[in-house]
């Protein structure tokens, strides 16, 4: 894991300069540097960047022409992802934009680990006193060089559309967003850090609502275009692993070094993903980044900027619903994950599309092949009493069926703790 | 061309600082892979620094918390907040507004 408090210097080589681009903010400039031990020549990486590669990454980021990028498509929604400020130690805009291509933590893997990092110390001047000392002073942000040059598969020709080119290609509009996230609401808004759980919720709502214009899945899980359900059984993105930690709290945050870090980035997709598919989509993301508050509230302000008078808790409720009703496509407003159909928004002028979504269609694999143990869809307690459950988390859905073939009046006693309220969804299947 | 990559920063110690004790509620915040743990009091962050705050991290998220503790850095921006060494934890507070 990535938690050493040493300072890595990173002997790189400028491989790409895409320069005076056209962008709704001014021409922009791409520089790509490659680390030296990552190179085609002389490096010394399990899997070896060449420029078809710099070349490929660069096309995706930013091209000439109109919103036909992420540059486009993302800052169409947050922002610029830098300029002015009033503060003395931070760098001055110079509209360029740069991405390091190294082997993060130095792990030499092809199959994980820390894919991609912005880091807001290089948006710093370089100074003990006034700034902070190890910032390379750049707009820039971190991608895992070895992932995004392994080939898939083992041996073949290297594409952009392999599995780990393709999630590189994700993570840079995953990134792009803590970008700009920086500038628009730390710097200039809020004065603060933003709570972890909303930024990466954000991020990875970015990757959602861009997967079908940069041609890769995404954090769904379904081909990028095809924008119903799907076909049961999926494996992919981040849903298989939501379903079987469904009731884990959205807001709390594990260090590092904690494995539940991957459950926590689950339940924020899908919670962002429930999110945009029910309160607007681009213009929803963009009400959230743009305000002063960076935890639940900036949530509820989106909501309320967007005319849905509902709150914070009444949303985890509805979320809560739209879990269990994901496998009908007739779920009322604000319930709803799937429409069989793709969910559209528009936002200056360029529309955004997101993928229905079934719960029930995803598969977790629980053990290695063959004749692994599996779980399917949204966990659901059955068995115990309701309130045997110990401690609720803070901000988490418990789902548990009451029964089923139930017909007339049904009488149940249920014992929950302050603050915690109740939900009965009945299904007729 | 040689770039920076900084997991984490070692932070400049203060020496010889009085402690003090702040109350303000358990948040994570940041990105990854550099998340830091905050105490939110009064609208401003600390960061919290030495051997209780994965104890905290663990146990508090979310709550409000009192602790004794002392600045070891000051803040150098938004998102780089002062670092708290927090040298005690005095208890749980009741939520803001109760």
């Amino acid at each position: 894991m990535f938690e050493s408090t040493s300072v890595d210097l990173i002997p790189a080589t400028c491989r790409k300069v895409v320069s005076g681009v056209s962008t709704d903010f001014g021409d922009k400039t791409l520089n790509i540097w490659v680390a030296n031990d990552c190179w085609t020549v002389g490096g010394t990486k399990s899997r070896l960047i060449d420029q078809d590669m710099v070349d490929a990454l660069a096309a995706k980021f930013l091209a000439a022409g109109e919103d036909n990028d992420i540059y486009d498509w993302v800052t169409n929604i947050y922002g610029e992802e830098w300029g002015t400020t009033s503060y003395s130690n931070l760098i001055d805009p110079n509209d360029e934009i740069t991405i390091l291509l190294y082997d993060i933590a130095d792990d030499n893997s092809t199959a994980g680990g820390i894919v991609g990092f912005f880091y807001g110390k290089d948006n710093f001047v370089a100074d003990p006193d006034l700034g902070i000392e190890h910032s390379n002073e750049r707009v820039m942000f971190y991608i895992d060089a070895v992932m995004y040059a392994q080939e898939e598969p083992d041996g073949d020709s290297w594409e952009i559309t392999d599995f780990w080119p393709s999630e590189i290609v994700s993570t840079l509009a995953h990134e792009f967003q803590h970008m700009i996230h920086f500038y628009q609401k730390t710097i200039q808004l809020a004065g603060s850090g933003t709570e972890t759980w909303l930024n990466e919720m954000l991020s990875m709502a970015t990757e959602d609502i861009v997967a079908d214009k940069l041609g890769v899945d995404g954090p769904r899980g379904v081909a990028y275009a095809d924008p119903t359900e799907g076909v049961y059984p999926l494996y992919q993105g981040r849903l298989p692993l939501y379903n079987y930690y469904n009731d884990i709290s959205l807001t709390d945050w594990p260090p590092i070094t904690d494995s539940r870090i991957y459950s926590s980035y689950s339940i924020n997709y899908a919670f962002g993903a429930y999110l945009m598919r029910n309160y607007g989509g681009a213009p929803f993301l963009r009400n959230v980044l743009l305000n002063a508050y960076t935890g639940s509230d900036a949530v509820e302000a989106a909501l309320t900027a967007g005319g849905y008078g509902v709150d914070f808790a009444t949303v985890l409720q509805r979320w809560g619903a739209a879990n269990l009703l994901s496998d009908s496509t007739a779920a009322p407003a604000g319930y709803r994950y799937n429409v069989a159909d793709w969910f559209t928004s528009s936002l200056g002028g360029v529309a955004y599309r997101l993928g229905s979504i079934n719960l029930y269609n995803y598969v977790l694999l629980l053990s290695a092949p063959p004749n692994p143990d599996t779980h399917e869809g949204p966990y659901i307690y059955t068995g115990a009493p309701i309130g045997a459950f110990g401690s609720h988390p803070p901000a988490a859905n418990i789902y548990y069926r009451l029964g089923s073939d139930l017909t007339g009046r049904v009488d149940a006693d249920v014992d929950m703790g302050s603050g915690v309220r109740l939900t009965v969804v009945v299904k007729d299947d | 061309m040689v770039f920076v990559a900084v997991a984490m920063l070692a932070p400049a110690f203060l020496g010889g600082c009085s402690s003090v004790k702040i109350a303000g509620r358990v948040a994570v915040k940041g990105s990854e892979p550099h998340t830091y743990l905050v105490l939110v009091s009064n609208g401003q962050d600390y960061k919290l620094v030495g051997p209780l705050r994965d104890e905290i991290w663990k146990s508090f998220q979310g709550q409000r918390i009192r602790v004794r503790g002392r600045i070891v850095r000051e803040a150098r921006g938004p998102g780089f907040p002062a670092e708290l060494e927090v040298l005690e934890i005095l208890g749980v507070e009741p939520p803001e507004g109760s």
